[in-house]
Order: structure tokens, then sequence, then C-alpha cells
């Protein structure tokens, strides 16, 4: 190691360049960090699906990982009608969902559109002859339906919106109208009908319209009202989307605006930056080059640990819990150096030379590294394993930073330190601390 | 970035000036070695004023759970104009859809910008409403937060929207539970490691918990004291409290069974404990130094959102230094001494090590009988 020093201070610095540009990009002189919505803007909500009756067959739907699946895809359609937005909705078990949606700040559209079951419902009349009274039946949900749009109505006054069945469903649709015929079918939206028609003809084509949409008091904003066409929108995402089979019932949610992210932010990095700097010159200001070394190697870090938690593929994100976490971790990871440079300095007073202090100070110092590295790293797989959300972002931060700075306040900074030493001829007791 | 209050100045010099003067300290272990084993009961009557202090603002002032805990709706506004506290409480007190049960209130001292250059003072507003819902759940739900903040809007005039938190009683529920949980698993967990790492003896396991045990009642202590609201970070604070004090026990504990090797019998425990102290002093104050001062730039220029979480973290690391060297290894001391796991030389403090004018403390009245001391793993030569 000690002839090849030259060797490996270039593949260090080759792989930390490639770290840096995974985080940085040169052209626009960005960072690119994968950041939380506390750090940015935009609604959180957390969800538990609740089981709910069939409204066919009236037994109960049990909340399967099949279920939770179906309700993420609905959740993705329906939030995302266009697919150009950022929505994560993520499952968690047993019957969890999260949703978060960037840069949106309207939490109360967002908590109505995840709170719709948007179940619908064609029901027919049964006449009861005892009691002379008309009740209504389900007779067909709106699991068939394959898509719907909105569009205006012939005689350009209202707007109507269109759904089409797949074939089993535009079967049994035929079956059902020809049985109504002269009679009243109700289309009921989540309990609420929609509209109530008289069948004139069987309808067998498999595409059915819900006319006469005029706007209206709008259902996700207090006292404004929806134009015809933004109800019929609505409506048709609402349908194609398709409908969740279970109740949905909201346990936490948050919003953050864009000028509370963006001061999170600015904060933390200011943080981070001066924790950073003070650290690295106090490292400087006490233990001379070892301490220059170790400073290098704690920038080196940085880059490294923001790099690997870019790394695509894992679904890692930089909350604010998190840039503490690691703002603490850079503090933490010149705990090691402090443990190597300390034996360095005793050795050094002991007389000892050089070159024989430094393998001497790392051999001696690394049981007590490795234990205080697992350690911490068993606390922090703790609180990634047992944490809530919030918790779960800084234990993550805390376990990736915990590893690499075992490795780079060892390999790394022995890496310099040698090259330092046998390359740059850097032989001088007092440049060592002694 | 520099704009602190006058107060904040005063604290940030003043952890400067006490920074600086744990290195001048730590450093004057380099020249000479300090009995310290010889003043346990100073230590420990240090602590013990701590605790009982800790243990007494729990009793009396309780704890401030703040909103992952209780449950409830938080509303974080910016007015353009500065308010006042009392103005925003009188105007909450008219608001009826539903009715407020708890209502906290925070204002900025000062008025911050925003992204488009515009001068806002932030208002932080907490409450929960009188009569819980039917699962028990405190928040203000669907249209009442937007109703909450028009009904602010129209009191207190144009506000803006910062952000809106609401927390049901499922999630304050598993978040209880979770911490506890956390916390007991890591204690096992680090406990068992360190009875493993050093060769089976569960006094070292023993010693580490104690000081976790004293840090975590401190630092909950103060942090009723201060009447800080305790969130979830807290509970990731409380961790990575017990998991820095443990690894700092570890570097003592390492140096102590190093030189218990070394030494074998010829040195009793107590002043082999006192030797690797003074040996490893600079390198206790310096590890927990570079951590304080990431802490206290996070604390002063962090923003509001992480002070909670350095302050919490900045007594529990002060007190996780303070309890490994001054609580953990005295009470490794005191552990041999009570329950002999071996025997040992009757020797009285030597000279060489401690001052002359220190009284000797530990006067062993044990006979010197038997073997050297248990050995774990070979005798190891100190280079």
């Amino acid at each position: 190691m000690k002839r090849h020093s030259g060797i490996w201070v270039l593949l260090l610095g080759a792989f930390t360049l490639a770290c840096l540009f995974m985080i940085w990009d040169p052209r626009g002189n960005k960072l690119k960090l994968r950041l939380g919505l506390d750090l940015k803007s935009g609604s959180h909500i957390a969800v538990r699906l609740v089981e709910a009756p069939n409204p066919l067959t009236g037994e109960t739907v049990k909340i399967t990982q099949r279920v939770q699946e179906q309700a993420v895809l609905v959740f993705q359609k329906r939030l995302n009608p266009d697919g150009t937005k950022e929505i994560v909705v993520t499952p968690e078990p047993p019957d969890r969902l999260i949703v978060e949606i960037p840069e949106e700040t309207d939490l109360q559209k967002a908590e109505d559109l995840v709170r719709q079951a948007a179940r619908l419902e064609i029901k027919e009349p049964r006449f009861d002859p005892v009691t002379k009274e008309t009740t209504w039946k389900t007779a067909m949900d709106g699991t068939g339906i394959t898509g719907a749009h909105a569009q205006p109505s012939t005689d350009g006054q209202t707007w109507e919106v269109v759904f089409n069945l797949n074939r089993t469903a535009s079967k049994q649709f035929g079956e059902l109208t020809r049985r109504l015929v002269g009679r009243q079918m109700g289309i009921y939206f989540d309990g609420r009908e929609v509209m109530s028609a008289n069948v004139e003809e069987p309808i067998t084509g498999g595409s059915c319209r819900i006319t006469k949409i005029h706007g209206g008091p709008d259902p996700f904003h207090e006292g404004k009202t929806r134009t015809a066409v933004e109800e019929a929108t609505d409506l048709a995402n609402l349908l194609s989307a398709g409908s969740l089979p279970v109740d949905v019932k909201i346990l936490e949610s948050y919003t953050v605006s864009p000028t509370l992210g963006a001061q999170s932010l600015q904060y933390s990095l200011t943080a981070g930056a001066m924790g950073l700097g003070f650290v690295c010159l106090y490292m400087i200001g006490y233990y001379k080059l070892p301490g220059f070394t170790a400073s290098v190697a704690l920038v080196i870090y940085t880059v490294i640990c923001l790099a690997s938690m870019n790394i695509p593929g894992l679904e890692f994100v930089l909350t604010l819990p998190g840039i503490a976490g690691f703002i603490l971790s850079i503090g933490m990871a010149v705990d090691a150096n402090v443990l190597i440079f300390e034996r360095l300095k005793e050795e050094l007073w002991e007389g000892k030379p050089v070159a024989q202090a430094i393998s001497i100070g790392f051999e001696k110092a690394w049981p007590s590294i490795l234990d205080g590295h697992v350690t911490t790293g068993f606390g922090a797989f703790i609180l990634y394993i047992f944490g809530s959300a919030t918790i779960r972002g800084f234990g993550l931060t805390l376990l990736v930073g915990t590893i690499w700075s075992l490795i780079t306040a060892t390999m790394f900074t022995r890496t310099l330190i040698d090259f330092a030493f046998y390359n740059l001829k850097v032989q001088d007791r007092k440049t060592f601390g002694a | 970035m520099f704009n602190l209050a006058p107060l904040s100045w005063v604290g940030l010099v003043c952890w400067i000036i006490g920074l600086t003067m744990a290195v001048i300290w730590g450093r004057s272990f380099r020249h000479r070695q300090r009995n310290l084993m010889g003043n346990m009961g100073i230590y420990f009557g240090i602590s013990a004023l701590m605790l009982v202090l800790a243990i007494g603002s729990l009793a009396v002032k309780g704890l401030n759970f703040g909103l992952d805990f209780t449950g409830g709706t938080i509303l974080e506004l910016g007015s353009p104009k500065m308010v006042t506290t009392d103005e925003v409480q009188k105007a909450l007190e008219d608001f009826k859809a539903p009715e407020l049960g708890d209502r906290m209130v925070q204002v900025g001292a000062n008025m911050q910008t925003d992204e488009e250059g515009k001068q806002y003072q932030r208002i932080v507003v907490r409450v929960t409403r009188a009569q819980a819902t039917a699962e028990g759940g405190k928040q203000l739900e669907n249209k009442e937060p937007a109703a909450l903040e028009q009904h602010l809007a129209s009191k207190l005039g144009d506000l803006k929207q910062l952000g809106t938190a609401s927390i049901g009683p499922t999630i304050t529920g598993e978040l209880r539970y979770h911490a506890f949980l956390a916390m007991g698993v890591a204690m096992l967990v680090q406990g068992l490691y360190i009875f493993l790492r050093f060769g089976m003896q569960w006094r070292y396991g023993i010693a580490a918990n104690v000081a976790i045990l004293h840090d975590v009642i401190i630092m909950v202590g103060l942090f009723s004291l201060a009447g800080r609201q305790l969130d979830s970070p807290f509970v990731a604070a409380l961790l990575t409290v017990a998991g820095y004090s443990v690894m700092d026990s570890v570097v003592i504990f390492d140096r102590i069974r190093e030189n218990d090797q070394f030494y074998g019998g010829k040195k009793p425990f107590p002043e082999i404990v006192n030797i690797s102290v003074n040996q490893t002093m600079s390198r206790s104050v310096n590890t927990t130094l570079t951590v304080l001062i990431t802490l206290v730039a996070i604390y002063f220029f962090g923003g509001s959102t992480l002070q909670n979480f350095a302050y919490a973290l900045l007594v529990g690391i002060t007190a996780g230094a303070y309890s490994s060297v001054f609580i953990a290894a005295p009470t490794l001391v005191i552990i041999d001494k009570y329950f002999k796991s071996a025997p040992k030389a009757t020797v009285s403090y030597s000279t060489a090590v401690a001052p002359a004018e220190v009284d000797p403390v530990y006067r062993e009245t044990g006979t010197d009988d038997g073997p050297k001391r248990r050995r774990s793993r070979g005798q190891r030569r100190r280079l």
C-alpha cells in the first residue's frame, strides 16, 4: 500500500468525482437531490383502507395485498389523470397507503379525491306489492367500466359523460335495460343519485351516457361552484380511474408551502455547511496534517453520502430529519479520526518514529472504532425498522452515514496520510502533531 | 442567515466559550494525570442533582407533548404585518365550527423574507377540537382547517398559508408504542453487543446502560424544564443519544480492557480505570466537541423546525459525554468493588498516578490472594 499510495489517491479522486457528478449537474450548476415534501412543497396524506361490503353480493371485502395494489392504481389515475405529475402512492403494510403530491398545496382537494370510493351503482326499482313501496336495488356496479370521457351535449346547453363497458358488463347492461323498458333506472355514485331516467329501449352497444350535467356547488371547495365542463370532467376522471372496493379513512395529512420548503432547505443546508466547515477547521487546528487529511476525507464522505441517497432505483428521499441526521453523522464521522489521531499523538510522544506511529495509531484505534460504529449502526437500524415515517428518514441517513464513515475515516484517511508521508515526503514530526 | 436574536448571540458565545474551555481542559491531560476516580462522590453528586432537577421538572411541569403525540391540527401562516400571540388567541376565541379544545399560538419574533422577497411573520396555531370525533380524533377534518384559516384571515387581515398538518388518533397511538419499543430494543441490543464484545462480562453492559438511563432521564427532564414541545424527532434524538452514549463509553471500556490485560494483577482495578480515563480524556473531549460543533450549527442556524431536535441532542450528547467518563467508568469501579469478580491486590493509589496531595481513596482491605485477574482473550502486547 505504501508504494502504491499514488495510485490509490488517483482511484479515490476518480471515485469522488463520479459521486460528485451523481449529485451535481455542472451545466446548470444545480444540485440533483431527491428532496422530500418538507423541503420543497406539496401534500402528504396517509390513509387506511377499511373493509366495506360489496354492493352486489353483500360480502365483506377484506383488505388484501391485491386490494391495496388496486387502490394504488386507482389513486394514481385519479390524482394524476394525464400522467404528467410526479405523484407517489406507496402501499404500507398491512392496510395503509401514503399519498404524496408534490407542489399541490390544496390539501382539501387532494383529501377529497382520496376519500371518495367512486363506486358507481346502477339500480333498478323493485315494487313491493304488499307495502306498495318502491325500493331501489343494485343491479350492477362500476367494475366493468373501461373508460369514460366528458363531452358537450348535442343541444349545447349542458354536458354529459359517456362511459364504456367491457363485454361482460355490456351484456349484463343490455339484459338489464331490456328488462326495464318503460320503467325507471337509477345511476348512483357513491350512494348519491347522479341521474334517473326512463329506459326507452334496450342499450346493447356497451356505452352509456349520463346526461344533463350543468354544474353546481363544488364539493371540493366551500362556497365555489363548478361549471358544467368541470363537473363532467371530474366525474369522467373518477369513473375511468375505477372504483375502490373498500372505504378509506384519512389518518394524517399535511401540506408544505413553497415558502416553508425553500426556507427549511436553505436553513438546513446552511447549518450543514457551517457544521462541516467548523469541524474541518477544528480538526486542522488541533491535529495539523492528519487533521487536514481527515477534513479532506470528510468532504469526500459528504459527497459519497449524498450520492448514495441518489442511487437510481432506491427510493431514498432527503427529508428535513434526514438532513439533521446527516449533519449529525458528519460530527460522528470524525470521531473515528479523533480516535486514530489521539493514538498517533500518544505514540509520537512516546518517541516512536512517525511511520510506526501512523500504523500503530490506525491499528490500535480500530477495535474502538468498530465498536462505536456497530452500536450507532444498531441504533440507526432500529430507528429505521421501528420508527414512523419521519424517524425512518433520520434512521436511514444515519445508517448510510455510519457505514460510509467507517470506510472514509479509516481507509480513505490512511490512504491520504500515506500519500502525504511516502509520496509527498511530509515527514516532519511537528506536522503530525507531536 | 446571521440574523439571530440578541439572546441567541449570548447563547452562541456561551457555547463557544464553554467548548473552548473544554478543549483546554482536555489538552491539559497531556501533561499531567488526575486522580479522577478519587472524586467519585462529586460526580455522582452532580448527576444526582441533575437527576433530581429532571425528575422534579417532570413531576411538576410535566411534558409538553407535540402534535405527533396528542393529535390535532396545526396551521402555519404568514402575516404581512406583525401580530401578537394575544391577538391571535383572541381571534381564535369566537371560532365555533367546531368548538375548539386546546389552543396554542406561537408567533415569530421578527419578520422573514419569502422567495419572492416579501416580508412575513410566521404564526403557528395548534388546536384540537373540544368534542372528539367518532374515532376519538382531535384533529380538524375536511373543510374545517380551511374554515379556521378564513376565520383568522377575517380577523387578522391578509394571511398566507405556509403549511397545515392534521394527525389522527391511530398515528399518535402508534408513535407512542413505537417510541417505547424502539428504545427498549435499542438498549437491549446494545447491551447485548457490549456483553458479547467484552468477553461476556456483564458489568460493562450494566455500566453502559446505567449511563444511558442517566442521559435519557436528564434529556427528557431538561426538555420538560425548557417547556419545549416533544415531537417525533425527539424520539429519534433520544435513540441517537442512547447510541452515542454507548459508543462513548465503549471507547473508554476498550482502553480499560486493554490496560487491564496489560497490567494484569499488578495494579488495582480502580487505578487501571483511572489511567484509562486519563489516557482517553483528550479523545473524549474532542469527539464530543466535533459533534457539539455541528449541533450548535443546527441549533443556531438550522431554523426553528430543527431547533427542538438540536436542543434535545445538545443536552443529550453533553450528558452522554459527561456520563461515560464520570458515571460509566466509576460505576464499573463500584461494581468491581462490591461484586468482586476477581481477586485483586491490596494497593493504594500509586504516587506515579495520583498527585501526592490527593488523598488515596481506594484502599482495598481485601487480601492479596489468588492468581492474576481474569483474562478473556490472551494477553495483548502493548506496542
